[in-house]
């Protein structure tokens, strides 16, 4: 028995999207409310920086002496330049005084220090897709319910974004050439096979909303890092183009909305890299399909690494004894058949099931 | 915990790729492997839980012994049955899980936080923060980095015994207010292991925010490190506070009647056993993980454990090639190599870590990384070597006498002078080397047996592990080509004796019928020392093994030729004699 990773590529589904706050915050919107990808659904504010006066050394008295001359108490909130400590001097002539570096509040006094926070930034959590809310997590975000398709990928550069889908085709085996990314891309989630460094600086230039690609040299992983949109890779590092599979399934929504999570794979919770593409449904869409199933003979895989890789085919037959593989490994295989009827074999520890 | 006595024992090793089932039973009087079942690891999503996988590997174990361990309600029968059913006992070990974050608190950088930094080596964690006294940024700049990083365990030290409290507390103090201020639930747990006069003060700091444990002074003295204790400390932490989070551990251990032991932590009693019984000059072990690697090195009972989360073939194969010139994997490759594919390879094993190599290819860059990943490990031992381990020359490697490796990418080899290869170029023994290769990946689940019944452990893993080469590394300086020892080698019970100029920048492996104990005479000139002081010959028997005797002269430590031409030869070569990688050579 052998329990392979699981992708999904999936047309029309039943989708619960999970979209939380980086920290602790307040959720805006209610359970059973319609959403649309721009909606506000949750905020927070950031934590701002903190600052520890040493008031006894500004103040040049004694740390306990310190503490009368404190003028902000724990909890107050107080604006840039406000006084935080303050003592007169020279028969009351010249003092010395403590401010607030910026807005925020002051957290605690004691022992002739003072410990303030500065304010944060205040962060929005957008819904990302339209769809109907369908659980409040308190404090913490919400999980929007939609029907759609879903791609997953293999990386994901950190970033979120929503915008319609715009298919270049060029050449699978090439980057996309620079000039293929025109001014109609403004805005879009750029779907492509491959890119270089040369097409990364256009999409940046050309403020694109996400990129979608087959695969991507990792040398080129901080500059994907860097970008101010999210880039997805649906197969790896390295030269290759997108399979068919997703290829399809993305070029056939050209022009619809897309919400884009590149948000880096989490092997501890499952979460994926994933495009959503929200589509309505006249009748009721399939759950996802559960993941972590054991290898079965009929089940459609896809092949990891060289010489077949990115194959996709059904797993014929699985023979109980291990095989040694051109490299000398021992190893239990499978025969998987292709869409055209060859048949392949391939390690089970290199197969993924593709649902 | 179930104790001994146990006429079988079925012992359990949760990784992060694989977890193994082992059974150990009574054979002729003694404790003898008898099976092995693997399953892919289910800790990681979506499966979220250990006993997934486990219940898998102890099925195929079934399968495989024809014994049946698991009744109806899929628990493990214990005691064994009159009907051959069950175990008599059951012991555990893991190492899948998130690595800990830990913050290192202390007062000098070479004094208290080296030790600090050595204690956190011990155990999987991640160092998401060091603070001190040498510590440029101000007071709120390390509290505002403490709240970023969320450190789950701070190891604070700092002032020797009747030494510096003042300085200390201060430290404290900071530590205190930051984890003050982090949310319940996300706030820290200290493990002080500085000055012992100023625990309670400690103690006091942290009162009502989080729990303290204290463990021994890591610095009792300037000149005298103790991390043992707070090593240990560390370990439980690392148990309760990530293997305990992990769904399936509660069942575990209900299983096992006490607690799951870190693998790292087995896999070092089993080496500090190979030091006790075996080893003269102390005992390397070597664990070559796909998440973490681990260096056990042991002299007698001393035992030095260094743990990096960081660095493995599988998970952590990024981590290697990430910020690191990518030269440094190139040149354990022949020609016809890019650097893109290299790397590329390493960034999509991270993501597929249980994928193996189809073609020779990929085993070649494989097996460059697992050389890569050796080094780093190795490297970041160096600092703890154990005091009786004794090296031939300040910097290298301590001349171990025995070699324990074991790891995915090792034991599934192809050929075992690739294995011994790997451990060459990787980790540059010195001297005179049995290397052992843990061929079932035993070891840390016989490290967890132990802990159950020792000899158990003591019998089956004389008899699980298999003698890969002997090797002797010479030390010294010489001209490429300028003879620097004489070996001759003469196989007991009959067959060829071979004799053999030795060249200082070459390598050869001298192979010995199957099941055949050799004596070996070794000369070596000019002096070089071939572990047994410069310019002494010894005569030894060495043992049967897979690969037979491998004489390193490159040199210690090893200096590729410069010229790309010439290490491209050089290292195709010694792919070619040694590891059988059947190169072929352009032009």
């Amino acid at each position: 028995m052998y329990l392979p990773t699981s992708t999904h590529i999936l047309p029309l589904v039943n989708i619960r999207c999970e979209r939380s706050l980086p920290h602790a915050g307040y959720v805006i919107t209610h359970e059973g409310a319609r959403v649309d990808a721009d909606d506000v659904v949750a905020k927070t504010e950031a934590g701002g920086r903190h600052y520890i006066f040493d008031l006894a050394r500004r103040l040049q008295v004694s740390p306990a002496q310190a503490d009368k001359y404190v003028r902000a108490k724990p909890g107050m909130a107080l604006e840039q330049g406000d006084t935080l400590a303050v003592r007169r001097t020279l028969l009351g002539l010249s003092r010395l005084s403590v401010r607030s570096p910026a807005k925020g509040t002051v957290i605690e006094v004691g022992n002739g220090r003072l410990l303030y926070e500065a304010a944060g930034s205040v962060f929005e959590l957008r819904a990302g897709l339209s769809g109907v809310v369908v659980d409040v997590i308190p404090e913490h975000g919400v999980t929007i319910e939609a029907t759609g398709a879903v791609v997953q990928g293999v990386w994901g550069s950190g970033r979120q974004d929503f915008g319609l889908i715009k298919v270049v085709e060029t050449d699978a085996h090439a980057p996309i050439p620079v000039e293929a990314l025109d001014s109609s891309a403004r805005g879009a989630i750029v779907v492509g096979h491959q890119a270089d460094v040369a097409l990364l600086r256009k999409a940046e230039l050309n403020k694109v909303r996400g990129l979608i690609l087959g695969s991507m040299p990792a040398a080129l992983l901080s500059m994907m890092r860097m970008l101010s949109f999210p880039v997805l890779i649906t197969e790896g590092f390295g030269r290759r183009p997108m399979s068919e599979l997703a290829w399809g399934l993305l070029a056939g929504n050209n022009g619809r909305e897309a919400f884009v999570d590149a948000r880096p794979t989490d092997r501890w919770n499952g979460r994926r890299p994933e495009v959503i593409i929200p589509l309505p449904s006249a009748s009721s869409a399939m759950p996802v399909p559960a993941s972590g199933q054991p290898l079965k003979n009929g089940q459609r895989v896809r092949v990891l690494r060289a010489p077949f890789l990115g194959a996709v085919g059904k797993v014929k037959y699985m023979p109980p004894r291990a095989q040694y593989l051109p490299s000398g490994v021992l190893a239990l295989v499978a025969q998987v058949e292709q869409g055209d009827h060859t048949t392949i074999t391939a390690p089970l520890a290199n197969l993924e099931i593709l649902d | 915990m179930t104790t001994a006595p146990t006429d079988s024992i079925l012992a359990a090793d949760v990784g992060s790729v694989t977890t193994r089932a082992v059974m150990l039973d009574i054979v002729g009087g003694e404790f003898r492997f008898v099976g092995l079942g693997e399953s892919r690891s289910t800790v990681e999503a979506p499966f979220a839980s250990l006993s997934e996988g486990l219940r898998h590997a102890i099925e195929n174990l079934s399968a495989a012994t024809g014994r049946n361990f698991m009744d109806d309600h899929e628990q493990l029968i214990m005691p064994a049955k009159n009907d051959g059913t069950g175990v008599g006992a059951f012991a555990a070990t893991a190492s899948a899980g998130q690595p800990l974050r830990v913050a290192l608190a202390g007062l000098m950088p070479n004094v208290s936080l080296a030790s600090a930094e050595r204690v956190a080596t011990t155990s999987y964690v991640k160092v998401v923060e060091v603070i001190g006294l040498g510590d440029r940024r101000r007071e709120d700049q390390q509290l505002d980095s403490l709240l970023n990083t969320k450190p789950e365990v701070v190891i604070l030290a700092g002032g020797t015994e009747r030494g510096s409290s003042s300085a200390v507390l201060r430290l404290a103090e900071t530590v205190a207010l930051a984890a003050a201020l982090l949310p319940e639930g996300e706030r820290p747990v200290v493990l002080f292991v500085g000055n012992t006069a100023i625990r309670d003060k400690v103690s006091a700091l942290f009162n009502g925010v989080c729990d303290v444990v204290n463990a021994n002074n890591v610095r009792p003295d300037l000149d005298a490190e103790d991390t043992g204790p707070a090593a240990r400390q560390l370990a439980r932490l690392y148990e309760q506070l990530r293997l305990a989070q992990i769904s399936g551990y509660g069942e575990l251990t209900q299983w096992h009647g006490g607690s799951l032991i870190p693998s790292a932590n087995a896999f070092g009693s089993l080496i500090r056993f190979f030091s006790q019984t075996d080893s003269a000059k102390g005992a390397l072990g070597i664990d070559l993980g796909s998440a973490a690697t681990v260096v056990a090195a042991a002299a007698g009972d001393d035992l030095r454990l260094t743990v990096r989360s960081d660095i493995g073939v599988g998970h952590s194969a990024a981590n290697v090639v990430h910020g690191v010139p990518i030269e440094r994997m190139m040149r354990w490759l022949p020609e016809g190599f890019s650097e893109d594919e290299v790397r590329d390879y390493c960034y999509n094993k991270s993501f597929n870590p249980a994928a193996i190599p189809h073609e020779r290819r990929e085993l070649m860059i494989e097996h460059a990384l697992a050389r890569q990943c050796l080094q780093g490990a190795v490297n970041a031992a160096r600092q703890n070597w154990p005091p009786r381990a004794k090296t031939i020359r300040p910097g290298l490697l301590p001349a171990f006498q025995t070699l324990v490796a074991t790891g995915a990418v090792l034991s599934r080899a192809p050929k075992p002078g690739q294995a011994a290869l790997m451990l060459l170029d990787g980790l540059q023994p010195t001297g005179w080397t049995t290397i052992l290769l843990d061929q079932h990946g035993l070891a840390s689940a016989l490290g967890a047996a132990a802990a159950v019944n020792p000899i158990a452990a003591v019998q089956v893993i004389k008899t699980a592990v298999a003698t890969l080469a002997t090797t002797v590394s010479l030390v010294g300086d010489a001209r490429p080509g300028q003879t620097v020892a004489r070996v001759k080698m003469a196989p007991i019970g009959g067959g060829d004796t071979v004799e053999i100029k030795v060249a200082y920048g070459s390598l050869q492996m001298l192979r010995i019928p199957p099941d055949r104990e050799a004596k070996v005479s070794i000369q070596p000139f000019n002096g070089f020392d071939a572990g047994f002081g410069s310019g002494v010959s010894q005569t030894v028997t060495i043992p049967a093994s897979l690969a037979g005797l491998i004489v390193d002269a490159r040199g210690r430590p090893l200096a590729l030729p410069k010229a790309p031409p010439k290490r491209l030869a050089a290292v195709t070569r010694w792919l070619n004699d040694v590891g059988e990688y059947g190169v072929v050579v352009s032009g």
